[in-house]
C-alpha cells in the first residue's frame, strides 16, 4: 500500500516537473532553392546592345486572391527583324532584405545571389530548357552553336538564339525541365519530366521609340 | 460453428458412458477426483467439447464452455487419460493419482481452416464487453503477414485501406483514418505521425499473436480520441511450463517478386519465466500491373522484437523491445513538379516513367524506423483485484526523400523525429456482478524536424504534455451486459512555428498571434505558442443474450478529439497531389457522437452480425481547396483545414451459411454515407458499397486441404465533392483553361481469388503446412478511388502467394 503511495506521489511530482519543459527556439530553415531567372539579351548584330530581364518569385507577391497568374512576369521588349543571343542563367536570392548586405544576419557579408547554373549543367544529362511561345507568331527560338550539350549530344537550351520578325506581344514562358523523357520535342507535352522552374515573361517586339 | 453441432449428441454420449462406467467401480479406494481444464496450447482459449477418457475405466467426462472438466470416482494408482477434441491431435498423457488433483490439459488447437473471422466472446470481454469486435483467426493473420497492418484487417466489413500506392496502406474505419484511428500494441498506443495520409503504421503484426479491431468508440481504456476505432495488437503470455517452441513462415510473391520471411521462437520455464524472439524479414521489388511495371514501389522491411517476463499467481511482469524499419519505394510517376505536370499525368492513360522491372528504391521514396521499449508490471491482490503499471517508450524517425538536385541529391526533405515516454497504472477490481477498471496516465511527447534537410518544416517542433483518467465498468446481470466508461484528457503543448511572413499578412495573423511572436527574420516570424486543450470521452452500451445464440447490443459514445498538429500547423508542397497544405491554428476540438447497433447470431448453421452506425460530429476537422499559391514551378492550389459539422451513416453486414458439412458460404457487406450536415456536400475519401463473398471448403475426406474461393466488387463511389480546379495550359500557342479532375472516382471493379491450404504435416518434430493464395486472379487493370495515387497508375495486377508455414 505504501509502495503505492509512494509510487502516485513520485508520478504525481515528475508530471509536475515536466509541464513546465520548454525547448529551445528551433533553427531557422533557409531553402536553397531557385527564384530568380535571368535572360541576358545581346543583338547580334549590334554588341553593345546588351540587357538583361529577370523573372523572380516575389515573396511579397507570392499569394495574390486575384486570379492574375500573370501579375509579375519579367518584360522582354526586342527589336523586329533582329537575332538575339540569349543566355539563361538561374538563382537562388537567398532571403535576405535586397537593401542590407547582411544576408544571413550572422554579422558576415554573403554573396549576392546564389548561381545554380553550374549544379544544372553538373547534372546536364537530366536537366533540359523549355521555351513556350503564347500568341508569338514570328519569333522562333533554337538552341545557340555554344550551348551546352549533354553527354548524348543534346543541346540545353542554356544558350538560345532568338530572331525577331514583324511587331507583335506575346509571352514566353521558360520552364526546367528535370529528368525530361526526351530532349526532343516542340511543345512542352513532348518532352515529360517535371517542372523544375516555370518563368513567364511578356514580350513586346516593337520598335523602339 | 461445427464444435457446437456435435456438442448436444456428444455430450449425450458422454454421459451416458460416464453412467455405464459407475456400474463397474472396484471396492478400491476409488473416491478421488480428478478435474481441470483442457485449453488450446497456442492462445490458451478454453476448449469447448473435449472428450476426456480414463482408459482404464472407461470413464468420460466432456468439458465446458470454459474448458473445464471434473472426473469422479477414480482410483488410485495409475491412469491413462486421453483427450480428444474435434480439429485436435489426440492427447495421452499417463498419471499416477495418489490423491484428488486438478490438471490442464494443453492441445494441439486448430483454428478453423481458413475462417476470416472469429468473434472471440471470451477475449473481446476485456476489450468491450458491450460491442462486437472482430479478430483475425491465426490463418487470416498469417496470410496477410506480409502486406502490412492495414491490408490485414481489410478484411472485415467497415474497414478499408487508403493507400498511397502498393507499399503504404492505413486504415479507414468507419470513414475514418488518420488521427481518428489508434493502433494499440501491447497496450501502448501507438505514436508515429499518425496524421499523415501517407503515413502507414510503424508497427509489425507478426510480433504479436492477437489483432482484433474495435469499431468506432467502445473501449476507453487506452485513448478517447479515436472516433474512428482501435485496431488491438496483443501477445499472449506463454504458459508456465518448461517448453521450447515457435514458427516460421516463409512467403514467395510473383507479382513483385518479394519474399517475406518470418519466425520467432519462444523458450518458457517452469518458474514462469519466459523469453520471446521474433523478427520479420521482408525484400519486395516493384509492384506490377497489368500492363505495365510500377515503377520505383519496391519495399524492403526487417523488424525485430524481443520480451522477456515472469508470470506467477500473483504477479507478472514483462520487458519488451522492439525494432521497426522500412523504406519504402513511391510511384516515380507520381511525384510532380507542377500542376501542369499533374494535368498531363491524368491525361495520359499510363504512367509517365515505366522502368524494367527492379528491386531498387530510388526517390521519392520513405524510410521509417521506429524503436519501442515497454516495461509492464501486474498485480494480483488478495481479492483478486489487479493493479498494474507500465512504462512505454517509442523512439519515432520518419524520412521523405523527393526528387532533388545538386548537393541535396539524397538528402530526405522531411526528417521527423518523434520521442514518446507513457506511464500508466491501473486498478482492476469487482464488486459483485460488476468490474470495474480505472486508470491515470502521462505522456510526454517531443517533435523535432531536423534543419539539414534544407526544406521548411512540415510540422513545427513541439513538446506535448498529455495526461488523464479513466473509468470504465461493466454489469452483468442475468442476460445482460452493461458497460459504462468515460475518460478525461488534457493535453498541453508548446509550439514553435515559423511563418513565412507572406502568409501572415494573408491571414492577418498580425491581430491574434503578436503577442506569441519570439523572433522576426526578414521573411519569417517564428511563434512560441501553449495550446491547451481538455477533451472527455464517454461510452455507454448494453448487450442482451438472446434465446438461440442471438444477441442485440446498443453502444453509444461521445468522443473529442483535440485537432492533430498537422490540422493546426501543416504548412508544405505535397509532390504527389501538387498541392499545398495550410494548418489551421485555431482550430477547435472535435466532438463526436456514434450509435451503433448491433444485431447477431453466433451459431448455428445460418450465422450473422447487422450493424447499423451513425456517427453526428461537431467541428469535425476536413481539408478543402481554398485558393492558389505561386511557386517557383507555378501556382499550386492551397488546400486548408476548417471546421464543419458532418453526419456518417452505414450499415456492416456479416452473412455465414453452412449448407452442409465442411462447406460456409460468407458474405461481407460495407455501405457508408457521410456528409456535411448543413451544406449536403459528401466528404473525400468514403469508401464507397462493396461486397465480399467467399465459399470456404473443407472436404472431410481429405483432412488436411481446404480451399477458399473468393471475389471482391467495389461499386464506384458516387457520393464524391467538387474539388476540381482549373488551370491554364499553352496550346497552338494559346492559353487554354484546362480543368484538372482530382475528383471523379474510378470505375467500379471486381477481383476474384483463392487459397488453397495443405497440412499440417508431420515433418520431423515439427508440422508443416504450405498454402497457395491468388490474388486478382484474371489480372484485372483496375483504380482504386482510396489510392492517392490513383491518378497515376493502375492497382497491382494478378499475384500468386506461396506460404510455407513450420511449426516447431
Amino acid at each position: 500500500m505504501f509502495k503505492q503511495i509512494k509510487l502516485q506521489a513520485l508520478f504525481i511530482a515528475s508530471i509536475l516537473l515536466i509541464v513546465s519543459c520548454t525547448k529551445d527556439d528551433p533553427e531557422e530553415i533557409h531553402e536553397h532553392e531557385i527564384n530568380k531567372v535571368v535572360l541576358q539579351f545581346t543583338n547580334t548584330a549590334d554588341s553593345t546592345d546588351t540587357f538583361e530581364v529577370e523573372w523572380e518569385l516575389d515573396h511579397e507577391a507570392e499569394e495574390h486572391t486575384d486570379d492574375d497568374e500573370h501579375a509579375h512576369e519579367g518584360h522582354i521588349e526586342l527589336s523586329p527583324d533582329s537575332m538575339y543571343s540569349v543566355e539563361a542563367k538561374f538563382y537562388d536570392t537567398g532571403e535576405h532584405d535586397e537593401a542590407s548586405d547582411d544576408h544571413d544576419h550572422d554579422g558576415d557579408h554573403e554573396e549576392e545571389d546564389e548561381d545554380i547554373t553550374p549544379e544544372i549543367i553538373e547534372e546536364k544529362d537530366v536537366h533540359h530548357v523549355f521555351f513556350e511561345m503564347v500568341g508569338l507568331s514570328n519569333v522562333t527560338i533554337v538552341s545557340a552553336t555554344d550551348d551546352t550539350k549533354d553527354s548524348n549530344d543534346f543541346e540545353l537550351n542554356l544558350k538560345t538564339t532568338w530572331t525577331t520578325k514583324a511587331e507583335e506581344y506575346g509571352d514566353v514562358k521558360l520552364y526546367l525541365i528535370h529528368e525530361p523523357q526526351t530532349k526532343e520535342g516542340l511543345v512542352r507535352n513532348d518532352f515529360g519530366g517535371e517542372d523544375d522552374v516555370i518563368a513567364e515573361f511578356e514580350v513586346h517586339v516593337e520598335v523602339e521609340d | 460453428m461445427l464444435i457446437n453441432t456435435y456438442f448436444k449428441p456428444l455430450k449425450t454420449v458422454a454421459n451416458s458412458l460416464f453412467l455405464l462406467a459407475t456400474c463397474f467401480l472396484f471396492s478400491q479406494d476409488c473416491k478421488l477426483v480428478l478435474e481441470g481444464k483442457v485449453l488450446g496450447i497456442y492462445d490458451n482459449a478454453p476448449l469447448e467439447a473435449a472428450v476426456i477418457q480414463v482408459r482404464e475405466t472407461n470413464q468420460n467426462a466432456v468439458s465446458l464452455k470454459d474448458g473445464s472438466f471434473v472426473l469422479n470416482k477414480l482410483c488410485a494408482g495409475k491412469l491413462t487419460i486421453v483427450i480428444s477434441h474435434l480439429n485436435c491431435e489426440k492427447r495421452i498423457e499417463v498419471i499416477d493419482l495418489s490423491s484428488s488433483t486438478y490438471q490442464t490439459f494443453y492441445m494441439d488447437h486448430h483454428v478453423e481452416m481458413l475462417d476470416e473471422v472469429v468473434l472471440q466472446k471470451e477475449k473481446t470481454n476485456t476489450v468491450s464487453p458491450t460491442a462486437k469486435v472482430v479478430a483475425l483467426s491465426e490463418i487470416q493473420k498469417e496470410r496477410f503477414s506480409g502486406g502490412g497492418l492495414a491490408k490485414a484487417i481489410a478484411q472485415f466489413s467497415g474497414v478499408n485501406t487508403l493507400s498511397t500506392g502498393s507499399g503504404l496502406a492505413k486504415p479507414i474505419i468507419h470513414g475514418m483514418f488518420g488521427s481518428r484511428v489508434g493502433v494499440v500494441y501491447d497496450q501502448t498506443v501507438l505514436e508515429n505521425q499518425q496524421w499523415g495520409q501517407d503515413h502507414a503504421p510503424n508497427v509489425d503484426i507478426n510480433a504479436f499473436d492477437n489483432l482484433q479491431v474495435v469499431k468506432g468508440v467502445s473501449t476507453l481504456q487506452y485513448s478517447g480520441d479515436n472516433p474512428g476505432g482501435l485496431v488491438i495488437l496483443e501477445s499472449t503470455t506463454p504458459m508456465a511450463i518448461d517448453s521450447l517452441y515457435g514458427k516460421t513462415i516463409m512467403q514467395a510473391n510473383h507479382n513483385n517478386k518479394g519474399i517475406n520471411l518470418l519466425s520467432s521462437l519462444i523458450r518458457s520455464y517452469q518458474s514462469g519465466v519466459y523469453l520471446k524472439a521474433q523478427g520479420t524479414y521482408k525484400d519486395y521489388g516493384d509492384s506490377v500491373a497489368p500492363d505495365y511495371v510500377l515503377t520505383n514501389t519496391a519495399l524492403k522491411e526487417n523488424n525485430l522484437s524481443l520480451t522477456v517476463g515472469k508470470q506467477s499467481t500473483k504477479s507478472e511482469w514483462k520487458l519488451y523491445t522492439s525494432v521497426f524499419n522500412n523504406e519504402v519505394g513511391i510511384l516515380r510517376s507520381s511525384h510532380v513538379g507542377s500542376v501542369r505536370d499533374l494535368y498531363q499525368s491524368i491525361s495520359l492513360n499510363t504512367p509517365r516513367v515505366i522502368l524494367p522491372f527492379s528491386h531498387d528504391i530510388n526517390v521519392p521514396k520513405q524510410t521509417n524506423n521506429h524503436l519501442t521499449t515497454t516495461l509492464s508490471y501486474l498485480k494480483t491482490t488478495s481479492f483478486n483485484h489487479k493493479w498494474g503499471l507500465q512504462y512505454s517508450w517509442q523512439r519515432n524517425n520518419r524520412k521523405e526523400f523527393d526528387v532533388r538536385r545538386g548537393e541535396n541529391k539524397n538528402k530526405p526533405s522531411i526528417d521527423l523525429y518523434l520521442n514518446t515516454h507513457s506511464a500508466q497504472t491501473h486498478y482492476e477490481w469487482t464488486q459483485g456482478l460488476a468490474a470495474f477498471k480505472s486508470g491515470i496516465f502521462a505522456q510526454v511527447q517531443d517533435n523535432y524536424t531536423n534543419p539539414d534537410t534544407g526544406v521548411k518544416r512540415l510540422i513545427p517542433d513541439y513538446i506535448k504534455f498529455k495526461t488523464g483518467g479513466f473509468l470504465t465498468a461493466t454489469v452483468n446481470p442475468d442476460r445482460f451486459t452493461i458497460g459504462f466508461g468515460a475518460r478525461y484528457e488534457h493535453i498541453n503543448n508548446e509550439v514553435q512555428k515559423y511563418y513565412k511572413l507572406s502568409r501572415w499578412n494573408l491571414e492577418n495573423y498580425e491581430q491574434r498571434l503578436r503577442k506569441y511572436v519570439t523572433k522576426e527574420l526578414y521573411n519569417q516570424i517564428l511563434i512560441r505558442r501553449r495550446l491547451f486543450f481538455n477533451t472527455f470521452s464517454l461510452h455507454g452500451g448494453l448487450r442482451y443474450d438472446l434465446p438461440n445464440s442471438q444477441d442485440i447490443g446498443f453502444n453509444y459514445s461521445l468522443s473529442q478529439r483535440a485537432p492533430d498538429i498537422a490540422e493546426l500547423f501543416s504548412d508544405g508542397l505535397h509532390h504527389s497531389l501538387a498541392t499545398i497544405e495550410y494548418g489551421n491554428t485555431f482550430l477547435n476540438k472535435e466532438t463526436n457522437h456514434k450509435l451503433v447497433l448491433d444485431y447477431s447470431k453466433t451459431s448455428g448453421d445460418f450465422q450473422f452480425n447487422i450493424s447499423p452506425y451513425l456517427t453526428v460530429s461537431n467541428d469535425f476537422i476536413v481539408i478543402e481547396p481554398e485558393g492558389v499559391e505561386l511557386t517557383i514551378r507555378g501556382a499550386f492550389p492551397v488546400w486548408e483545414f476548417r471546421a464543419v459539422d458532418a453526419t456518417f451513416k452505414g450499415v456492416d453486414v456479416d452473412l455465414s451459411y453452412t449448407p452442409q458439412k465442411g462447406v460456409i458460404l460468407k458474405n461481407n457487406t460495407s455501405w457508408i454515407s457521410a456528409k456535411e450536415t448543413n451544406t449536403g456536400q459528401p466528404l473525400v475519401n468514403i469508401p464507397p458499397l462493396s461486397l465480399r463473398n467467399s465459399i470456404l471448403v473443407s472436404p472431410a475426406r481429405w483432412e488436411r486441404f481446404s480451399f477458399a474461393f473468393n471475389t471482391k466488387h467495389v461499386f464506384r463511389q458516387d457520393q464524391y465533392p467538387d474539388h476540381n480546379f482549373e488551370t491554364e495550359i499553352v496550346e497552338d500557342r494559346q492559353y487554354i483553361t484546362k480543368t484538372i479532375d482530382i475528383s471523379t472516382p474510378p470505375p467500379s471493379y471486381n477481383l476474384i481469388g483463392a487459397d488453397l491450404l495443405w497440412g499440417p504435416y508431420t515433418f520431423m518434430s515439427s508440422k508443416v503446412s504450405v498454402s497457395l493464395s491468388i490474388d486478382n486472379m484474371f489480372d484485372v487493370s483496375y483504380r482504386n478511388y482510396l489510392n492517392r495515387l490513383r491518378y497515376y497508375a493502375d492497382e497491382q495486377g494478378r499475384n500468386v502467394l506461396l506460404q510455407i508455414k513450420f511449426n516447431y
